[in-house]
């Protein structure tokens, strides 16, 4: 019996309506496309054991990279994986999970990742997406034991001169209950390109720029603790697509540094500052290099963080004047790192100063200070611009309620300003706009928005989407409106607190 | 195949690029230019060239165009190697489009690369024409991190023995007045956003203005300039300047940069901080040896010979930061400088340097280069001093000729008691050029004793065999050099013969003229007399010498 009490027989994903299978035979990698809805019980069923399946499958695969199949890490947790997966195949003939323009799908229905898990759920994209792979489908009769040599084939075909052979070691290997499908696409996405699974929509291509940048800078953070410098190259190849992105106008990406509540804002503030910096550069007018510099500066301008006890970077609570003198040596120690790069250059020294002077002001206040007469060189204002305002939105152990992007942005227009480069502040505004993405938004008309990203053309009126209409109903979540740009009737009455409302902005703004 | 015989033709251009300098290279130039043709016939035949790489092929739709042959001949390498899958050549692609891209693999492929891959090198390329697909440069989330995935992932923490730091005590003061927000501060929230950015707008033409005049200012700073500033900086704010420290590797890239840019001054305090910053491992010595290696000295004298005197007197001051080894540091360069102007302000600097001891020169007469030689005894020379006569001893006999040439002009600088013996000993085995300018060192002035040595010089039987340069140089001397004293033995010299001695004529010349050159009275009247000798050959010498006589000043 099913949970909902409908017949028990065990439906194949392929029954669902609308979806499209490809060709009907002998093409084990063809593209399977997510459903229209699936009836509302099961669809809940269906979209709940997602989340935890996408974890399990991507900590499988962390721990395989550490462990043999053998292992009992490794084991423990494939078998809680099989237990869900079973739990499925209970109910379906058989179950495909796929991945379609940046989102996972299971036999049709959405994964919606929580915001704690969004950087596992893109880590396992990009490992399909690595290689070349839409979607595994597993069918009743799938065992431990049979799981284990596909999995020990899906690690190997890594190698993309492997990944083209998959099917064939898969058949070769007796896999018969679980297959690898091809790169998966919607039907009404018109031009994605398959060769390069590019997601066809800006926001598409921003999200995967933006956590790739995430999952990159941690890896980096990472690595520079063990050899005490930061790569520098690696962090070069990250922060290009955000500038290539930006120089075609495309400005979802800054929206996404409003995503504060996640297990990685650690590393996505460095993103943020990034971007933020990025943007910010791009509205001055700096050449398409300086642009990449800054990014790179913007990247690496905590590192010296590295340096700081955990116990202070994560104390919940105010610091103690010795403590404080401890985080007041982070740019310092930032300087230290950055020597240990290799080469001399312009790169070198300007993501140097902007790890130096990130938190000196305009003003000559602020700290670390140098005996004699020390100017914040340009790159540096605006990492350090782009620094606080990220950092006054976050949401840390120690604030209990964070600053809302728009009051961030209020303390920069305050007598605050003094301490910021004026031309830099402007840039900050024409980057993020007047309502930063984050802002809850009340129109003149009654709508009740979210501001996603700004729209560089018209500041008082951001990429939004409509949460509430003016009669008051809620628009339903998978019919999600959009303005793109808010339209020119429309306009901002107010921004609303946090404490007006009980969204979840930081899914909605992940979504 | 129209696919497969251009990226033969890339590979051939690739090779030779390699082979031969880019700039200007009239065989690369036609190279480039045939392939950018071709390309273009490419284009209009069948559109964009789309071309995709494994790590050991070329391919163009699934055919294979360029199969490595070996390591060596493996033209896809370099790309797949830094995660390029594709390339995609769109219509417009220019010849230098395809030069950078030939230059970015050269780079990539070169020995000793620098730290930027073929992705960054092409991205920053900026080829308008050319799209790269490339596997993005980030790879999983847990390499290189044990870190439990049931848990938030941390911002990592410091090794205790790493990080240096000693944990903060319990302190009940309390840190920033204003509530935190990581590690900014925060005050009073006020204005209206959007009145306060109405406010910036009005700025923001005058405000970005400045903004992009002082960007500029900033970037014309040479980086060694801002790198020395910075340490400077860093170690004024606190940074740690202990000898292990960072600061130690960090000056040294500094100091090689600024060397390599010619950028003296920066060098110079490098070296300073070095001396007070630097890594146990660094010494001066060890860096001065490094300096004076052939191949540091070439990129020394030629980064001088670009340069003007201020400069080049910066890196005097550069070598003077180095202690004694000075003098050794600045001949080298000099040896090698090309530029009159670095050598004059070299050999000035030098000169200032040695002037109490000139002895620091001596080893480098000993040079096996001619023309270092030659520049050491100028030096010598200027500086002076009876105590240079004795160094320039074993140079006299240098057999450059050049060389002696510039002994000659240092030992006439000297004081007549050190140089005179040993200009009068070079006399008797000197080339030509040499002996005029001995000779002419000696005549500086009235001088019996050496009129005397000049004058049985040129009684000696084979004087009319030597060159006419000589001739003529002894006569110029005799007629500085000599007086009164001598006129009666002169005017003996000029009429002795007789009507049978034919041949004589320039030697009669060269006497009446000494003569006239001596200009006393006494000379005129031996000029008077012999102008009215019964030999016309006498007879016409004085006359004419008689025209040209003028009174000693």
């Amino acid at each position: 019996m099913s949970r909902d009490g409908m017949d028990d027989t065990p439906r194949s994903s392929a029954d669902r309506p609308g979806l499209n299978l490809g060709p009907p035979s002998g093409d084990a990698r063809a593209p399977e496309l997510p459903a229209a809805p699936a009836p509302e019980s099961e669809q809940a069923f269906l979209a709940g054991i997602g989340v935890p399946l996408v974890i399990q499958l991507t900590t499988l695969i962390r721990t395989s990279r550490t462990h043999d199949v053998s292992n009992q890490a490794f084991q423990r947790i494939l078998q809680e994986f099989m237990t869900l997966l079973l739990r499925v195949l209970e109910e379906e003939t058989d179950v495909t999970l796929s991945a379609v323009s940046e989102y996972f799908y299971l036999n049709g229905v959405r994964v919606r990742a929580a915001s704690n898990s969004l950087t596992l759920y893109h880590a396992l994209l990009s490992e399909f997406e690595r290689r070349s792979i839409g979607g595994l489908k597993f069918v009743q009769g799938v065992t431990s034991a049979e799981f284990e040599r596909f999995f020990q084939l899906f690690m190997a075909a890594e190698d993309p001169a492997l990944a083209s052979r998959f099917d064939e070691a898969a058949q070769e290997a007796s896999i018969f209950h679980i297959v690898p499908l091809g790169p998966q696409t919607l039907v009404d996405e018109e031009t994605v390109p398959l060769e390069t699974h590019e997601p066809a929509s800006e926001r598409g291509r921003a999200k995967r720029v933006f956590w790739r940048t995430v999952l990159g800078t941690k890896k980096i953070v990472l690595r520079a603790r063990q050899t005490g410098r930061p790569d520098l190259r690696h962090a070069k190849r990250l922060v290009q697509p955000v500038v290539d992105g930006i120089l075609k106008n495309e400005h979802t990406v800054v929206g996404l540094t409003a995503l504060k509540d996640h297990d990685e804002y650690t590393y996505a503030h460095c993103v943020n500052v990034s971007i933020l910096s990025i943007g910010m550069g791009n509205m001055l007018n700096l050449p398409r290099q300086t642009l990449a510099d800054l990014g790179v500066a913007g990247l690496l301008h905590d590192i010296g963080k590295l340096m700081v006890p955990g116990s202070i970077l994560r104390k919940p609570a105010k610091l103690s004047a010795s403590e404080w003198e401890l985080m007041k040596r982070h740019p310092l120690n930032g300087v230290k790192m950055m020597f240990r790069m290799p080469g001399l250059s312009r790169l070198t020294l300007d993501s140097t100063r902007a790890a130096f002077e990130h938190h000196m002001n305009f003003d000559r206040t602020g700290y670390p200070e140098v005996e004699h007469e020390w100017g914040q060189a340009t790159l540096s204002r605006i990492v350090a611009v782009a620094d606080c305002f990220d950092a006054m939105t976050a949401h840390r152990v120690y604030q209990s309620v964070p600053l809302s992007s728009f009051e961030a942005l209020q303390y920069f227009m305050g007598p605050n300003r003094v301490m910021f480069d004026p031309a830099v502040l402007w840039a900050l505004v024409r980057t993020v706009g007047l309502y930063p993405a984050g802002s809850m938004l009340q129109t003149e008309s009654g709508h009740m928005v979210l501001s996603l990203s700004p729209n560089v053309n018209d500041l008082r009126r951001p990429h939004c989407r409509v949460l509430v209409k003016p009669d008051g109903s809620l628009v339903p979540e998978h019919d999600p409106v959009l303005w793109t740009p808010m339209p020119p009737h429309e306009q901002v009455e107010r921004v609303m607190r946090p404490d007006e409302f009980t969204f979840n902005t930081g899914e909605l703004l992940a979504a | 195949m129209a696919a497969r015989h251009w990226v033969h033709q890339f590979a051939r251009t690739l090779k030779t690029c390699r082979l031969y300098e880019q700039n200007g290279n009239s065989t690369v130039d036609r190279f480039l230019s045939d392939l950018a043709d071709a390309l273009a016939r490419f284009h209009r035949e069948h559109g964009p060239l789309v071309l995709k790489f494994s790590s050991s092929d070329v391919c163009y739709e699934e055919a294979s165009l360029y199969l490595a042959r070996s390591r060596e001949d493996n033209l896809a390498l370099p790309f797949y190697r830094d995660g390029i899958r594709g390339l995609t050549f769109n219509a417009g692609t220019t010849r230098d489009q395809l030069e950078a891209l030939i230059s970015a693999i050269i780079r990539v492929t070169a020995m000793g690369q620098g730290d930027d891959d073929l992705v960054t090198l092409l991205w920053e390329s900026h080829l308008a024409n050319i799209d790269i697909d490339y596997v993005a440069a980030e790879s999983d989330v847990s390499a290189g991190a044990d870190v439990d995935d049931d848990e938030p992932m941390p911002w990592p923490e410091p090794d205790e023995t790493e990080a240096q730091i000693v944990e903060a005590e319990e302190d009940d003061s309390e840190g920033p007045a204003e509530p935190r927000s990581d590690d900014w501060t925060i005050r009073e929230l006020t204005l209206e956003a959007e009145a306060g950015f109405a406010e910036l707008e009005s700025l923001a033409p005058a405000e970005v203005r400045r903004f992009h005049a002082e960007y500029h200012a900033e970037h014309e700073v040479p980086i060694t300039t801002t790198a020395i500033a910075l340490v400077q900086a860093y170690l004024a704010a606190g940074g740690d300047g202990t000898s292990d420290g960072d600061l130690g590797r960090f000056l040294p890239r500094v100091l090689r940069e600024s060397l390599g840019t010619g950028r003296w001054i920066e060098a110079a305090e490098a070296v300073s901080l070095l001396e007070r910053h630097g890594h146990a491992q660094w010494s001066k010595e060890t860096f001065v040896q490094e300096l004076m290696q052939p191949i540091s000295v070439a990129a020394v004298a030629a980064q001088l010979d670009e340069q003007d005197a201020e400069s080049v007197l910066d890196f005097s001051e550069l070598a003077q930061s180095l202690g004694t080894i000075e003098i050794d540091i600045m001949v080298s360069a000099l040896a090698q400088c090309r530029s009159r102007r670095a050598h004059r302000v070299l050999i000035d600097a030098i000169v200032e340097r040695c002037r109490n001891h000139p002895d620091r020169l001596a080893p480098w007469l000993a040079d096996p280069r001619w023309h270092v030689v030659r520049y050491v005894t100028h030096m010598l020379g200027v500086i002076g001093g009876e105590h240079v006569a004795e160094l320039l001893e074993d140079v006299i006999r240098h057999p450059e000729p050049r060389v002696r040439y510039e002994v000659v002009t240092a030992l006439s600088a000297l004081p007549p008691r050190a140089g005179r013996p040993m200009l009068l000993g070079m006399i008797d085995q000197a080339d030509t050029r040499t002996f005029c300018s001995v000779l002419h060192a000696l005549s500086t002035g009235p001088d019996a004793e050496l009129a005397r040595r000049m004058f049985l010089l040129m009684r000696r039987p084979d004087f009319e065999k030597r060159p006419g340069a000589e001739q003529r140089a002894v006569y110029q001397a005799i007629a500085i050099l000599g007086g009164d004293e001598l006129i009666p033995e002169l005017e003996a010299e000029l009429i002795s013969g007789n009507w049978f001695s034919l041949g004589r004529e320039e030697y009669q010349q060269g006497i009446a003229r000494c003569l006239a050159r001596i200009g006393t009275l006494q000379s005129m009247e031996a000029l008077r007399r012999g102008s009215q000798s019964r030999r016309p050959l006498v007879r016409r010498a004085c006359e004419e010498a008689l025209m040209g006589w003028a009174p000693r000043e």
